[in-house]
Parts: structure tokens; C-alpha cells; sequence
């Protein structure tokens, strides 16, 4: 329990669960600031205690190293060999296979690479002319972005290597302890029971984390390297190579260098970008609320109907129906020609060509594309809610929307509250409607490479498709991504949720 | 203890052989690229627009004939001029042998050394069969990187016969022949378009990539634009939308002239029927004097991958695609501008109305090659600004600095 | 007796209101659909949709598809889009469901980590990776491949346990407490309760793997580049209102569109209730 505790307030305890879920909720959004400042200053000490971790990893091998005998010691050269001696061997044997493993990788493979990474390449391609056939030769040099990559897997291959080499130490000397208290030495077969029982959870995660780390975590360690080089259109491999300048791109984002349109530029979209997202969750959230329960209301027949008619939109793929959108909003568009002929307005409107009229279209063009989800959502959350607590606020004489206020609206924001923070920190990242509606435009001389409606990510995407300039949109990428990342570890541990896991089971 | 020493020795002996085993091979790729071309077959991977694919297929169908001492293997894929340096970029030992691109990307493959330079006897024969705007427009600092394919990538003035009867002189002209249901459009949020006022009223592209497009020349340019813009009779359509948008225009009559390149030729004919009719560009008024537009004249060449495991073959094949039979054939088959000077004067050639307008043009036109990439979407941002049709002239300066800035300190 | 009778009325008043409202955002929603319909039947060229009802109708757009593979290999991308989804949905469920199970249901040192890093990993935005990962399948030798496509594709989907973690979550532990008193391991668990009891989200996992590949062009063109032949139907459709060929395929566009579209909602339609099942377990738990 923290200072400040609502849970032994007399209000709290007296409170039905709903209520109690409106206090929590009141309190997150009270404690934010607070818990937000906790979170930064807690930071460096849990970041502490990971590497006082690692140090007392290593203060234990050495100390097995010590008290082992012969066979303990001789394994720390040949992996497994502590396993094989107390004749252990199948899991012996597959100790030294990934031992003979892993050197293959690293003296083929991984040694160039790290060595590399210091300077990530030293040599440039080579021209060389040939006199004989008139043709120039090229003689391949160093790729800095291969030697990083690959730098960067081999490191992280070496890292997990270290990891293994230690279990299999710890597990030599601990056959070893086992011979001596002349316990049973299992089987190979134990081995296997244990991964289907005891160690279930290391079958069950090991192939998705090994997909994971190859296909999400080394690449956004790539990407935040890239940041602290000079990877752009000057510095091109395989003819160029480019280096580490440290810190120097976050300078110039943030205004500190000769460029000061980058810095604004970036400012003014990452306000839009919180904008956008702010409006199009909200917007999404509450009228889907509202479509749900107006399909859910007793006495409406065809609720099937209306729901697979909503639903369909679904189906129709994301860029189709935002393509289809963006023809019929042109300035010469179905809409405009519409309204032109019906005599409404008289020269077309610029639904996405100006940039403020722009903003506030895919915004409702979002909800067009949105509700759908979040109807489905609600439709079955509201199913759950309990007819009686509306039957009685109706005989306490409630309406319709003191109902919606006091009932609905607190279940549903206790309930989906961490749908709703997904749902704000993908809109951060809602390419597909931004990029298919607008190309993040109408682009403005105000800013470096960017438009009205241009969010971080695709700012991002143009600037390595368009401009190759991969180190600034690196940059971009780390802060859109601790930006997310932040917001949602707080909201997320702190509000009711986390502690609430323990109570459905 | 024995027993486990022994062990440990057996082991240790299996260990430390592998080890010797791996690092004698490692294969560390350091070697030169030759190629090998006895009796092997050469593989040659060939890129192209999608339209251009059945006239690919038999022009290297007949290098293969013509070469008929080595065995040839193409593969072609579809990769249009305006992706190549993109898709080369992101993989090179992945992309194709022999590949079209747009001059204008000349500058940043040479720079991340994609392109190999043209050297002894093909560079001589390049210089002398091609024009010297589009040889010219293949070579940095005096070398050459690629081979001149058309000199048809600019743009000048589609107009309709039947509404404008001679070849209209001035912007002005044209504009005193629109209606609010009859206008000329030119798509000026485009940076590739907008240039033309700014390169006519005498704006630079440095050699080293730097723009002056702030200073008085820029701001009369800029005048004009946005004086352009706020006439009702002009109408302008963004990106994507402009092509389709002009096509449509003119086969209901909306649209009576419009600023385009040789790519809807075809298509502008079939809109337009008899009235079709092509010229250069006209003139614009800056400080009361009438000034040409100007415009980038675009080539398209021909490179050849650095990369290539068949370096000579593929060069070969790159001379041969360029060649005057092939460029002729490129015109006939797919209505192209050659850059080959023999072929260029052929009546054919000269008879084709958008191909003749746009030789005129290309008169006042500037190779794109100084152009960086960070210029086209600053001068777009710029562009789309002004079509809104709210900027006031006061304005301008302050948004012509922000342009340069962002073209010439491209944060790199 | 008068107040039976106003409730009656306010509430069929209500119903009125409610009833048109939903017609009325029905047809708004709707209405795109149906002009893609009606425009991949017509006949006239081009990509400005100026008016509703096409001028002349014709079947060429679809036959255009089949026919005319030179350029635009419809049939070949579909099969080759079938062919991803499979073996993406199999891959991503396989991932998402022992990722989820062993989150929600095994206790062991470091979950609450974990539980924190997918969290966070989920929240990054995707295609920065792509130049990384395509380097990397290259190393291992798999490039502009659907083997490759299926890899990238599944390669992430465990990090959206969060829903099924949170339907494993509302399955009753006694159940498994039962079970594991009489000797069951853990795996056994597994496969013989909880997975039979998991329908919903089972089929919901299926679902929506399944229909990414269909969706996406921004992976699938990173990874396939030039390889023609391999792209799948979303790259192909694209590609076909790019600025050169929308003017001509415009009309061919609409009616792939809908080829692809039909058969997902279709499948829309007949799962919806396992569906919304799925989801508002998983989601209520929070």
C-alpha cells in the first residue's frame, strides 16, 4: 500500500464494486503526476538492479569455478563436459553441440562484424579500371549498414551464448552436488517430462520470443544505432560509408543546431500527432458506445442486420475503402460534385487539400473506418452489464442519459480503459488512414519535409522512402516510440488492472 | 580422475579441430568482381516498366542473337523508371543488371556508388551518337555513368485546337481564353512544374546542390505563381489526381489547355481527337516583361549495377539497348523520344506532335542532374501553399527562405 | 389508463428515432461499398468518380483480371495471398496462443517483465524494422519469398496476447487445479482443458490472422521488391492505382477489390459470433 491509499477509506469500502470502480478511476487520473514522477525516478534504480543482477551471475560462476571439482573446472572449456562425466550425456552432448555451434557462427561469421562495429567500416568500394575490356571494376568495400546489423545480431547471438555457457556450468555443478548427496541422477527423459510440466513455460515461450527478438527487438535496436549515425542520403552504402556522431541528430531535432525548421517542424507535428490521436480514439470510443447500445436497446428487431451491415465495412481491405474515401472527398470528387449540382456551394470544397478543412475530414473519416471495431467491442462488454442496476435507477426515476452517465459510461471506461490506451497509442501510429487519405499533406513550406496532416510516423516513412534520410527518421522513431511506450507502462501498471489479475482467478 | 582427464582430452581434440576447420573457411567476401565468360551462361537481370516489358524481351532476345558466341539467360521484372533508385538502394545485390531510370536520380546512385562508370570505346561511342544535352545529362565530373536512352521526360503545353486556333505565345493569351467552366491547368503544387517560373525568371541549381530561389529573381517568380493561382481561370489538381484529372478534363471540354509531358500523349490524343495540339510553354509576365518558362528537361538512361556478377555483358547490353535501331524502335513501339541523334532526325520522329513540342521546349529547359532530393518536397510544400489561393505577396519572402533552408541545409 | 400508455407511446417514440437513426447511418456506411460495387462494372476509364451510377456496365473489369495476366497476374497473387494466409494463421495463432497461456496461467520468474516488454514492444512502429528484417532473413538466405512474407507476418503476433491472455484469464482455475491434483502435467493441461474451452478466441485468433496478409502491401512490397510473381494481392492491387496505370485500372481495381473483400466478409459474417465472443472476454478482464 502506497501513502495516499483510497482502498481503507470508509467511502471506498462502503461503495458497491461499481462505485468503487469510478473511485479508481478518479484516483488514477488524480495520482497521474505524481506516479508519472515515481516512474522516472524509480528508473535508474530499477535499472540499477538489473546490472546487480548481472554482476552477482558472475560473482556465482566464479565461485562454482572454486568449489567445483575436476569435472566442474574442465567445463568451463569444454561445455557439458561436468554433464558427460556423471554420465549425463545426451544433455552433455548438446551442451558441446551448441558450443561447436556457436564457434562456427562466431569465427565464420560474427568476429568480422563485431570487429567492425567501432568504425562500421573502414574501406569504401574501390574503382579500378581495366584497360583490357574498357569496362570499370568494382572491388566491394566495407557496408556500414551490414556491418552494424549483422554487428548488432552477432553481439546479441554472443550475449545469449554467455547466457547458455553459465546454465550449463551451473548445471554441471549442480550433477555434481547431486552425485555427491548420492541422489538420483535423472534422465534425459526426465529432462523432457520437466519442459511438459515444471519448465512448460519455457516450451511454450521459447519459438514465439525467438520470433520476437529476431523480428522486433534486434531491429529496434538497429534503428536506435542508426540514430547516433550519419545514415543519410550523403552517406549511402555500398559506395559510401557512414559512422557514429553520437548525439548530434538529437541536437538538431531539438533545435540546438544551425536547423531550426526541423525543430518546429517537429513540434508541430508531434502536437497534431496527440491531437489526432486524442480525437480519434474519443470520437471512435464514444460513438461506437453509442451505436452498440442503440443496436443493444430492448425492443429493436434486426439487431443482426444492423450489426453485419457495420461489420462489413471490416471486411473490405483498410486501403481500398481509405482509397475510395479519398477519390470521393477530391476537389473534384463525387462529394464536391454532389453538393456543386444539388446548388449548395459554388466552387468545390477542398475537403483534403486545405490544410485545416483536412484535419477535421480524416478525423471523421477515421470514425467512418473505426466504429465498426469499437461497436463490436462495446456490443459485447454491454451484454454484461447487469439489467438491475437499470432497472433500478429507471424506478429511482432516472433518464435515459443520467443513465448513460452514472451506469454505462463508468462501467465501460473501468472496463476497456486499457483497450481504449491500445487504441490511443496505435492512433500515435495510424499510418494506413493518414498516409491512404492525405499523403500526410497538403505539404507546407512551414515545414521540412512534411505536411498539415503529416503524423510522426509518416513523417517518418517519407523521410526514408523519399529522402533516404534515415538517421532523422531514427530519431523520430525512438521518440514516437518512448513517447508510447511511457504513457502506456504507467497508465497501464498503475491503473486498477494490473492488481485487479489476481481477482477472476 | 583418469578417466575424466581422458575424456576431457578427446573433447578437447574434437573442439579445437572444428574450431580449425571454421576459421580456415572463413569466407570473408573481399574478391573483385570480374566475370567469367568462357562458355558460362551469363544471367542477366533486366528492369523495365510494365508497359515496356514485350519490347524488352525482344530487344534482348536479339543482343542474344547478335551474340550468338555466348549463351544468354534474362530475367526481367517490372520496375518503373521513377522506382529504380529506390528499390536499387534498398538492396543492391539484389537488383537488376541493367536498369531505366530518370536522370534526375543520377546524382544520388552515382553517390552511393549503384552505378558503374562507362569507360574506353562505349564512352566514345555514347558521346558521339547522343545528343549533347542527354550525354551531358549521364555524366558527373566528366564521367560517365550511364547511357542515354530518350529525351522525352519534360513537359510543355497540350492545348485544344478548336478553342485556342494557333499555338498560343503567352500565359496571358491563354488565360483570356478560359471560362470558369473552360480552364488551363498546370499542376503548380508540384515542385517538378513550379520550377518552370523560377528557373525562367533566372533562379540557379549550383553545382553543388544549392538553390538561390530567395533572392529578387525567386520573389518576381513567386509574384507570378501566386498571381496565377488566384485567376479564376486556372485550375490546379494535386499529385495523383492531376493526370486523370486533365484526361477527363479534356474530353469534356473543361480543361482547354493543360501542362504535360510525353507520358499522356497517347492518351490526350484519344481525348482530344482532331483538335489535338501540342506546343512549348508560354510566356509569363514578371516586372512587365514577357519571360519564358522554362522546365527540367528529363532523360531517361540506361545503368548498369556496379554489382553485377557479368559486369562487361551487362554493359554490352546497355550499349546495345541504346543503341539508334533500338531507340527507333523504342519510339515506334512505345512512342519515346530518342536521344540518339541520327534517330531523332528520322520524319518519323519529327512528325510526332508531342515529341516536336517538346523538342522546342527543351531549347530553354535545364537538365535536372544539380537538382538534391531534399528540393522536391520543400518546393511542393511551397507549391501547395500558394494553389490555396490565400497567400498574400508579402508573404512570400519569408516562406522562399524557409524553402532554401530546407533545401540547402538538409540537416545532413 | 393513461400511464401504461405514454410509456407505450415514449417508447415506441424512442424506437422511431432509434430505428431511423440506424437506417439512416446504415446507408452512410454502406454507400462506399455499394459504389465500389457499381463501379467495378463499369465500363468507361478513368479515376475520378464524378457521378453514382455508371454509364454503361460491363463484366470486362472482372474478366480483365483472369485475362490480361501480363501486367496485373490476379489469379496467381491471389493463390499466392491464399497461400500466406494459411500458413500465417496456423504460425500466428500457434505463437499467440502459448505465449498467452504461458503469460496468463504459469507463474515464473520474470512474467511480470515480460508482461511489460510486449507491452512496449507493441507500441513500436513497425516498418522501421523493415530494413532490419529484411537484412536479416537475407543472412539466413530467404529473400522475396512467400516463405519470407509468412515469417514477417507472424513474426510479431505474439506480442498481441493481450486479448487472449485476458480471455485465458476468465477460465475458472479450479478446473486445472483439479486436473493437476490427479497427476496431469502441465502440458496435458493445456491441451485437453483449456484449449477445448477457448472456441471464441480461438477461431477470433484465426480470423484476424488470416485477413492481415490480405490488407497489407507496405511489408509485403519491402520484402518482395522487384519478385514479381510472388506478390500477393495487395502489393498487386496498389500497384494498379499508382499515378501511371490508376487511369486505366481504376475499374479493374474496384473489382479485384471486391473479389478480396467478399470472401472475408463472408467469413465475417458466418464467425461473427465467436467474434464478439472472443473479444469481450478478452477485453472485459481488462
Amino acid at each position: 500500500m502506497h501513502k495516499g491509499s483510497f482502498v481503507m477509506d470508509y467511502e471506498y469500502l462502503l461503495a458497491g464494486k461499481l462505485k468503487r470502480g469510478f473511485i479508481r478511476i478518479r484516483e488514477s487520473f488524480k495520482s497521474f503526476p505524481s506516479r508519472a514522477l515515481l516512474f522516472f525516478i524509480n528508473l535508474p534504480r530499477n535499472i540499477g538492479a538489473v546490472f546487480i543482477k548481472i554482476y552477482s551471475h558472475f560473482k556465482e560462476i566464479v565461485k562454482i569455478f572454486v568449489l567445483g571439482d575436476m569435472a566442474t573446472k574442465l567445463s568451463f572449456v569444454v561445455m557439458g563436459m561436468g554433464c558427460i562425466a556423471r554420465k549425463r550425456f545426451i544433455r552433455g552432448f548438446l551442451y558441446l553441440l551448441l558450443q561447436v555451434l556457436f564457434w562456427f557462427f562466431f569465427l565464420t561469421f560474427g568476429v568480422v562484424y563485431i570487429a567492425g562495429l567501432g568504425t562500421l567500416g573502414t574501406v569504401s568500394q574501390l574503382e579500378v579500371y581495366n584497360e583490357g575490356t574498357g569496362i570499370f571494376e568494382y572491388v566491394k568495400g566495407d557496408n556500414s549498414m551490414l556491418i552494424l546489423l549483422y554487428g548488432i545480431v552477432s553481439l546479441f547471438l554472443v550475449v545469449l551464448y554467455i547466457a547458455l555457457y553459465f546454465s550449463s556450468i551451473r548445471e554441471c555443478y549442480r550433477t555434481e552436488m547431486l552425485k555427491k548427496r548420492g541422489g538420483q541422477i535423472p534422465f534425459f527423459s526426465d529432462d523432457v517430462q520437466d519442459l511438459m510440466d515444471k519448465d512448460f513455460h519455457k516450451s511454450l515461450i521459447f519459438v514465439p520470443s525467438v520470433m520476437i527478438i529476431c523480428f522486433t527487438i534486434l531491429p529496434i535496436i538497429f534503428m536506435v544505432c542508426l540514430a547516433f549515425t550519419n545514415y543519410d542520403r550523403l552517406h549511402m552504402p555500398p559506395g559510401n560509408l557512414f559512422t557514429w556522431v553520437g548525439f548530434e541528430n538529437f541536437r538538431s531535432i531539438m533545435g540546438f543546431s544551425d536547423s531550426s525548421l526541423l525543430a518546429k517542424t517537429f513540434g508541430k507535428i508531434l502536437g497534431w500527432t496527440f491531437v489526432w490521436a486524442f480525437f480519434a480514439t474519443g470520437t471512435n470510443y464514444i460513438f461506437g458506445m453509442l451505436l452498440a447500445m442503440m443496436i443493444n436497446k430492448k425492443g429493436i428487431k434486426f439487431k443482426r442486420l444492423f450489426r453485419t451491415v457495420f461489420v462489413l465495412t471490416i471486411a473490405v481491405p483498410q486501403f481500398v475503402s481509405l482509397m475510395f474515401m479519398r477519390n470521393v472527398f477530391a476537389d473534384t470528387g463525387l462529394f464536391n460534385v454532389f453538393l456543386q449540382s444539388a446548388g449548395i456551394i459554388s466552387e468545390p470544397v477542398k475537403f483534403l487539400t486545405d490544410g485545416d478543412i483536412a484535419r477535421v475530414v480524416v478525423i471523421f473519416i477515421n470514425m467512418w473506418v473505426g466504429i465498426p471495431y469499437t461497436m463490436l467491442i462495446t456490443t459485447g462488454i454491454l451484454m454484461n452489464i447487469p439489467n438491475d442496476l437499470y432497472e433500478s435507477a429507471r424506478i429511482d426515476g432516472a433518464g435515459t442519459a443520467k443513465q448513460f452517465f452514472a451506469i454505462t459510461l463508468p462501467y465501460m471506461l473501468f472496463v476497456t480503459a486499457p483497450y481504449l490506451i491500445t487504441q490511443f497509442i496505435g492512433n500515435i501510429n495510424n499510418f494506413n488512414v493518414i498516409w491512404l487519405l492525405t499523403n500526410g499533406g497538403p505539404m507546407t513550406s512551414d515545414m521540412y519535409a512534411s505536411g498539415r496532416t503529416d503524423l510522426l510516423i509518416t513523417w517518418l516513412y517519407r523521410l526514408t522512402t523519399g529522402e533516404q534520410n534515415y538517421k532523422i527518421a531514427s530519431v523520430i522513431g525512438i521518440f514516437t516510440f518512448i513517447i508510447s511506450a511511457v504513457f502506456s507502462l504507467i497508465v497501464y501498471n498503475y491503473s486498477g488492472s494490473a492488481r485487479r489479475e489476481g481477482e477472476f482467478q | 580422475m583418469k578417466k575424466t582427464i581422458a575424456l576431457f582430452l578427446v573433447l578437447i581434440f574434437v573442439l579445437s579441430s572444428a574450431m580449425f576447420v571454421f576459421t580456415s573457411c572463413n569466407n570473408v567476401d573481399d574478391g573483385i568482381i570480374t566475370d567469367t565468360g568462357e562458355a558460362q551462361t551469363v544471367k542477366l537481370k533486366v528492369w523495365g516498366a510494365d508497359k515496356d516489358q514485350d519490347m524488352l524481351k525482344e530487344m534482348c532476345n536479339a543482343f542474344a542473337a547478335a551474340n550468338s558466341d555466348k549463351k544468354y539467360e534474362f530475367e526481367y521484372a517490372i520496375v518503373g523508371e521513377g522506382d529504380a533508385k529506390k528499390t536499387i538502394l534498398d538492396d543492391p545485390d539484389a537488383a537488376a543488371d541493367v536498369f531505366s531510370f530518370s536522370n534526375d536520380q543520377l546524382a544520388d546512385l552515382v553517390a552511393a556508388g549503384a552505378l558503374a562508370q562507362i569507360g574506353g570505346t562505349y564512352k566514345t561511342t555514347a558521346e558521339a551518337d547522343n545528343t549533347e544535352t542527354s550525354y551531358d545529362a549521364a555524366v558527373i565530373d566528366g564521367k560517365l555513368y550511364a547511357f542515354p536512352e530518350t529525351a522525352d521526360n519534360g513537359y510543355f503545353l497540350y492545348y485544344d485546337k478548336s478553342v485556342l486556333e494557333t499555338p498560343p505565345i503567352s500565359l496571358s493569351e491563354i488565360l483570356v481564353a478560359t471560362t470558369s467552366s473552360k480552364k488551363f491547368a498546370m499542376n503548380v503544387s508540384n515542385s517538378w512544374y513550379n520550377a518552370a517560373f523560377f528557373l525562367g525568371a533566372g533562379c540557379t541549381f549550383s553545382d553543388d546542390q544549392k538553390i538561390d530561389f530567395n533572392n529578387a529573381k525567386g520573389l518576381n517568380a513567386a509574384k507570378s505563381i501566386n498571381e496565377l493561382v488566384k485567376n479564376s481561370g486556372f485550375v490546379n489538381f494535386t499529385n495523383e489526381t492531376y493526370d486523370p484529372s486533365i484526361l477527363s478534363g479534356f474530353a469534356d471540354k473543361t480543361i482547354i489547355a493543360a501542362v504535360s509531358g510525353t507520358w499522356n500523349a497517347e492518351a490526350i490524343k484519344e481525348a482530344l481527337g482532331d483538335n489535338y495540339a501540342a506546343c512549348k510553354l508560354p510566356t509569363f509576365t514578371v516586372d512587365g516583361v514577357e519571360v519564358q518558362m522554362s522546365g527540367f528537361a528529363g532523360f531517361k538512361l540506361v545503368g548498369v549495377n556496379s554489382n553485377s556478377a557479368y559486369l562487361t555483358e551487362a554493359i554490352k547490353l546497355g550499349a546495345w539497348l541504346t543503341n539508334e535501331e533500338n531507340q527507333l524502335k523504342r519510339f515506334e513501339d512505345r512512342a519515346m523520344g530518342p536521344s540518339n541523334k541520327v534517330a531523332a532526325q528520322d520524319d518519323k520522329v519529327k512528325a510526332n506532335i508531342a515529341l516536336a513540342a517538346l523538342a522546342e521546349q527543351l531549347q530553354y529547359s535545364i537538365s535536372q542532374k544539380n537538382v538534391p532530393g531534399s528540393f522536391w518536397n520543400a518546393a511542393e510544400g511551397f507549391g501547395t501553399d500558394l494553389v490555396a489561393g490565400t497567400v498574400e505577396d508579402s508573404a512570400l519572402q519569408g516562406m522562399l527562405d524557409n524553402v532554401v533552408e530546407a533545401v540547402n541545409n538538409p540537416v545532413s | 389508463m393513461k400511464r401504461p400508455h405514454s410509456i407505450k407511446r415514449a417508447q415506441s417514440i424512442s424506437s422511431g428515432i432509434i430505428y431511423t437513426v440506424l437506417s439512416a447511418l446504415s446507408v452512410v456506411w454502406i454507400i462506399p461499398l455499394v459504389f465500389l460495387v457499381l463501379h467495378s462494372f463499369r465500363a468507361e476509364k478513368g479515376a475520378a468518380i464524378k457521378y453514382i451510377i455508371p454509364k454503361e456496365f460491363t463484366l470486362d473489369n472482372y474478366k480483365k483480371l483472369f485475362t490480361d495476366t501480363s501486367l496485373f497476374n490476379f489469379p496467381r497473387w491471389y493463390l499466392n495471398t491464399l497461400l500466406v494466409a494459411i500458413a500465417t494463421c496456423i504460425l500466428s495463432t500457434f505463437f499467440v496462443l502459448t505465449i498467452s497461456y504461458a503469460l496468463s496461467r504459469l507463474r515464473f520468474r520474470g512474467r511480470t517483465g515480460l508482461l511489460n516488454i510486449g507491452l512496449v514492444l507493441n507500441m513500436f512502429p513497425g516498418f522501421m524494422s523493415m530494413i532490419a528484417v529484411y537484412f536479416i532473413l537475407k543472412a539466413i538466405g530467404l529473400t522475396q519469398s512467400l516463405v519470407s512474407l509468412v515469417l514477417v507476418y507472424s513474426g510479431g503476433a505474439a506480442l498481441g496476447y493481450y486479448i487472449v491472455k485476458g480471455f485465458f484469464d476468465t477460465i475458472p482455475r479450479a478446473l486445472d487445479e483439479a486436473a493437476l491434483i490427479d497427476g496431469a502435467s502441465k502440458a496435458r493441461v493445456f491441451l485437453s482443458i483449456t484449449l477445448p474451452m477457448s472456441k471464441p478466441i480461438i477461431v477470433y485468433t484465426i480470423l484476424t490472422s488470416f485477413i492481415a496478409p490480405w490488407m497489407d502491401f507496405i511489408f509485403a512490397s519491402v520484402i518482395m521488391k522487384d519478385n514479381y510473381n510472388k506478390y500477393t494481392v495487395a502489393i498487386g492491387l496498389f500497384q494498379m492505382i499508382s499515378r501511371e496505370n490508376i487511369y486505366e485500372y481504376f475499374t479493374v481495381f474496384c473489382a479485384g477489390s471486391v473479389l478480396v473483400a467478399v470472401p472475408i466478409a463472408l467469413l465475417f459474417i458466418f464467425m461473427q459470433k465467436f467474434y464478439v465472443e472472443g473479444i469481450a472476454g478478452g477485453a472485459v478482464k481488462g
